[in-house]
């Protein structure tokens, strides 16, 4: 039994590499004892015999680094064989292989996707300005604790918490059909209150976000914002868009402003093309009244800080 | 004495060490006292080349160490012969013996025509 023997020594290296650093010292000190009291033994003085016994030996700390290596170089040789070996069989057995590799790969592959999942919704911070003051803010009921919020009670929360938070933001997430060119496309939307982007930390790269003074009238003030990524899809980044008018679900719109190239969503939207007012919501989804009920989706959280705002 | 020593040939510690560990398990001063004794003193092994070799055949798995209490009762690491090692010795042996036997053929050959 070769390899147990050999195994079990390398193993041994391995985790008790100090132990056996202090076993060799132990044995190389027992060695020098032994042979001095030889030479004692023959008539030699202790101090004599000492000095005579460490000359035999050679030189201890040469011959500790050998071992020392010797047991070290071992290891990485064997290594090298048993990687050959495995190799080696693995090309016999391939049935074998195969069945082990697809293993492998779909175990590697699920915690990868799992931990990708995780890294996004845990570990990551959301995509928000300061993600340590927000909080999102749910309506629970038995059967669904993270539910959505609908717009009058999304209005009762703002007015009644003045005092407690600095904002509170809402959007929903919808779809725009935009006319231009001759060709009409469907693009996602996120209609926004006043407050939402600056809560979240979207700022304009050229001309201004949205703000509280656009969310005013329902219907009344048709303005929208583009995302960098839109912007870059849809006009080739043409700086002379803004201030300039899109036909948006029907209506005309002024574009006042593109949105900075670090898009900051919140988790709620990352693929939304263009921002418009809350109060144009039902215009540009093409709904009448509904989303006021119960369709609400996704308030955008409060700012935790009383004190700004 | 001095002029009466030689070097240990290169490979041969590890035979001498098979050979003396298959009379009886020893400590690694043993070893080197043993074999200064078995040789009458002719071989000048540098004492401290034992223990680097031991680790090498340790780690082929030739020899295996445990400590043990002498008979002065100090604790000491001794060699113990493997199987494996047992079958080694066979085999160096008679590699040593092919190879001696090949030089002394050489060295009493009485010339021929070159």
């Amino acid at each position: 039994m070769k390899w147990v023997a050999a195994g079990r020594e390398r193993l041994r290296a391995l985790l008790f590499g100090a132990r056996a650093d202090a076993e060799m010292d132990a044995e190389l000190r027992f060695h020098l004892e032994q042979e001095a009291k030889l030479l004692r033994e023959a008539g030699l003085g202790p101090r004599e015999a000492r000095r005579q016994a460490k000359l035999r030996f050679g030189g201890v700390e040469r011959v500790r680094e050998e071992v020392r290596e010797a047991r070290g170089v071992r290891v990485f040789e064997d290594l090298v064989k048993d990687a050959r070996y495995g190799a080696r069989m693995l090309r016999k057995r391939q049935g074998f292989t195969v069945v082990a590799v697809v293993s492998l790969a779909i175990g590697i592959g699920a915690n990868t996707a799992i931990f990708s999942l995780v890294n996004a919704t845990i570990l990551r911070d959301v995509p928000v300005d300061r993600p340590e003051e927000l909080v999102n803010v749910y309506s629970a009921s038995p059967s669904d604790l993270y539910g959505t919020l609908s717009y009058p009670n999304y209005a009762d929360l703002r007015d009644g918490t003045r005092d407690v938070f600095s904002a509170i933001g809402a959007a929903r997430n919808t779809n725009a059909r935009i006319d231009r060119d001759g060709g009409v496309e469907i693009v996602p939307a996120s209609a926004v209150t006043g407050d939402y982007l600056s809560l979240v930390g979207v700022e304009a790269q050229r001309g201004r976000a949205i703000g509280p003074a656009d969310d005013i009238a329902p219907g009344g003030h048709p303005v929208v914002m583009l995302t960098h990524g839109y912007w870059q899809r849809g006009f080739g980044g043409d700086p002379t868009v803004v201030g300039s008018e899109l036909r948006l679900s029907g209506g005309v719109y002024t574009i006042v402003g593109i949105a900075a190239a670090v898009e900051r969503s919140g988790s709620l939207y990352p693929r939304a093309a263009l921002y418009v007012p809350m109060s144009m919501h039902d215009e540009v989804a093409g709904l009448e009244g509904q989303w006021r009920l119960d369709w609400w989706q996704g308030p955008a959280g409060p700012r935790g800080d009383p004190g700004r705002g | 004495m001095a002029h009466d020593q030689a070097e240990l040939l290169q490979g041969t510690l590890e035979l001498l060490i098979l050979k003396t560990l298959s009379l009886e398990p020893l400590h690694g001063w043993g070893i080197s006292l043993r074999i200064r004794q078995m040789s009458r003193d002719v071989f000048q092994v540098n004492q401290g080349s034992l223990y680097p070799a031991l680790q090498r055949m340790q780690s082929k798995g030739w020899i295996r160490s445990e400590w043990r209490t002498t008979e002065n009762n100090r604790r000491a690491r001794y060699y113990v012969p493997t199987p494996a090692g047992t079958r080694e010795l066979a085999r160096e042996r008679s590699q040593w013996e092919r190879s001696v036997a090949a030089v002394n053929w050489i060295l009493d050959s009485t010339g021929g025509p070159a």
